[in-house]
């Protein structure tokens, strides 16, 4: 690609992905974070298919042993293999639901963004509107209506959760249009679809990183809570959200079933939120405080 | 001014009319039919026909999109599906509304409190250890949802240590628990947002201009900065009450509290649709006007807002 991306604050050329990973890395929080969530998806993506999880493998409330590392639970199904599998279906769906605001909140905000008029006014109303109506009430709705089950939790979180990127980008993509090089594009004739894409989209992309990295963050509490309420994932498949439902009527005489999960649960939207804010910080060294 | 107000106003209808609209039209498309729901080991079809004629669901979409929406009009959102004795929904949701909004307003003031005081510290401690360590609570804060932070308040301080009841409602000891937790992630965003807009203000001139003249600090900070910098902190506590009622569908349910949250919870359980709309309609429209009044106050307090620099400041 032939285009220079620059930062759209300074006008300065980007010091390129090597710049961000290094100032990223220089900072403690957000490499703890990394290896933190490094752990996290290796453990969704490994464990599950060694353990079964289906099947009680273990005694009944089993302390932890080398076989059961964090020991079993109520039915004698081993917790590390629960957590594991909670892990996979947690960040699997707050990752694929991310990815649909994305495109979808990307789609609909340079659209808005650079024709303006009528379409920025109706894409406007109606993302407003999304912005009015606190989302975890929509996305109950909707999670009920559909009768939970995984597709089905993708659907509301990704239905509810795109307003957000939509205005963001939408603002970006407003202030760059009156750029010089995009007057320039156009005065060449470029066509719009190649100046939104080749010219807008690399430079609002930071912005989209950031704001998508924080989303992750609340998509996977948006989908624990849903499993909590007892209408996201439905068993025999687990998420962390389920698992602290679960683990609330033993309570008393084993709080560790409320712990474990609730300790992965923190430590991944902890990081995620660590690492967005280090991601903006790294991206935009200036805004930095 | 009045242009202003009038379009906020009009703005807040539509969207009011919008969430209704969608609610009401979620809950025509979901699969199954909640008489059979209703009725599951009857299969007498006069039964399941009355039932269905009493409450509406026998009429085409339209015309029954009507009624539902004149009976909103008329503070009416029909009965409950779950159960014919049960007062209508609006009645019962407005005699459980006021312990939702007691339990709100005592978490908005702690999460005020503490929010404002320690965003005020870091910005004043600007890049000190104090600063960092603020700010890395405020992460936590935001990074933990209630669902987690409940039941762990309950095994901490209310089985272990035993200082407070487990759960229930009625006496003052029962709402501190339930209100810390649902502080907690208001709190939060209150304290970044003061930091940052603090940080904000205290380098504008007039405040060095205060310094200058020889004014006391305490004067400086409580007159000149926080009276400037408290704008966008109230816009902040606005989302925040819209997170306050969300939460509290969570928050009530694990502390056992006779709430809207509570009640649209167990209505889940029933798929009872006709609770489940009529809470969210309310909850949503007690956001919406939350929003307006403190759109309308933010105008009303600076002159900026009314002549349509809100869109470049937000």
């Amino acid at each position: 690609m032939s285009t220079v991306t620059t930062n759209i604050n300074t006008g300065e050329p980007f010091d390129g992905e090597h710049g961000v990973a290094r100032r990223l890395m220089r900072n403690p929080f957000a490499a703890a974070s990394i290896v933190v969530l490094f752990a996290i998806i290796l453990l969704a993506i490994f464990a599950p298919a060694r353990v079964t999880y289906v099947h009680a493998t273990a005694g009944l409330f089993e302390r932890p042993s080398s076989a059961h590392w964090l020991g079993a639970d109520d039915s004698g199904y081993d917790i590390l293999s629960r957590i594991a599998v909670g892990a996979r279906v947690s960040l699997g769906i707050a990752v694929s639901a991310e990815i649909a605001i994305v495109v979808f909140g990307c789609f609909v905000g340079l659209i808005a963004g650079y024709f303006g008029g009528m379409v920025d006014t109706v894409l406007m109303r109606i993302t407003d509107m999304m912005f009015a109506f606190p989302d975890i009430l929509l996305a109950i709705l909707v999670a009920v209506i559909l009768r939970g089950g995984l597709a089905n939790i993708f659907v509301a979180l990704a239905v509810t959760g795109w307003p957000g990127i939509a205005r963001l980008v939408r603002a970006q993509t407003m202030s760059l249009r009156r750029r010089e090089f995009i007057d320039a594009a156009r005065a060449l004739g470029v066509p719009n679809g190649q100046i939104i894409l080749r010219h807008i989209l690399p430079n609002v992309q930071s912005t989209v990183v950031v704001a998508s990295t924080v989303d992750i963050a609340g998509l996977v509490v948006a989908e624990s809570t849903l499993s909590f309420l007892g209408i996201g994932v439905q068993p025999p498949l687990v998420s962390w959200g389920s698992l602290i439902a679960g683990s609330l009527q033993y309570m008393d005489i084993h709080p560790e079933l409320l712990y474990y999960p609730a300790l992965f649960l923190m430590l991944t939207v902890l990081s995620i939120n660590f690492l967005g804010d280090a991601l903006r910080d790294a991206l935009d060294p200036r805004r930095a405080t | 001014m009045l242009r202003f107000f009038a379009n906020r106003v009009v703005h807040a209808l539509i969207t009011v009319w919008a969430i209704a609209t969608i609610t009401f039209f979620l809950a025509y498309l979901a699969p199954g039919d909640p008489a059979q729901l209703r009725f599951e080991h009857s299969n007498s079809p006069a039964l399941l026909a009355s039932w269905r004629h009493e409450h509406g669901l026998d009429l085409a979409p339209l015309p029954r999109y009507v009624r539902y929406i004149d009976g909103l009009l008329h503070g009416d959102m029909g009965r409950p599906f779950a159960s014919d004795a049960a007062p209508p929904v609006l009645q019962y949701l407005i005699q459980r509304f006021p312990n939702t909004a007691l339990l709100a307003a005592c978490a908005i003031v702690v999460a005020f409190v503490f929010g404002v005081t320690s965003g005020i510290v870091a910005a004043l401690k600007h890049n000190t250890w104090i600063d960092r360590l603020l700010m890395a609570m405020v992460l936590v804060g935001v990074s933990v949802p209630n669902f987690v932070l409940g039941p762990i308040a309950i095994a901490v301080f209310a089985m272990n240590l035993n200082w407070l009841p487990v759960a229930g409602w009625g006496a003052p000891e029962y709402i501190v628990l339930p209100a810390l937790v649902l502080a907690c992630r208001p709190a939060a965003l209150i304290a970044r947002m003061t930091r940052a807009s603090m940080l904000e203000t205290l380098q504008q001139d007039y405040i060095r201009a205060a310094r200058a003249r020889g004014l006391p600090p305490w004067r400086i900070l409580g007159i000149h900065a926080l009276k400037n910098a408290f704008l966008p902190v109230l816009t902040s506590a606005g989302v925040s009450l819209g997170y306050l009622l969300a939460g509290s569908f969570v928050v009530e349910t694990v502390f056992h509290i006779p709430g809207v949250g509570e009640a649209s919870f167990a209505s889940i359980g029933q798929r009872d649709y006709s609770m489940m709309q009529g809470t969210t309609v309310l909850l949503a429209t007690i956001f919406v006007t939350i929003n307006l009044v403190i759109d309308l106050l933010y105008a009303a307090i600076d002159p900026r807002v009314r002549f349509g620099m809100q869109e470049s400041a937000s």
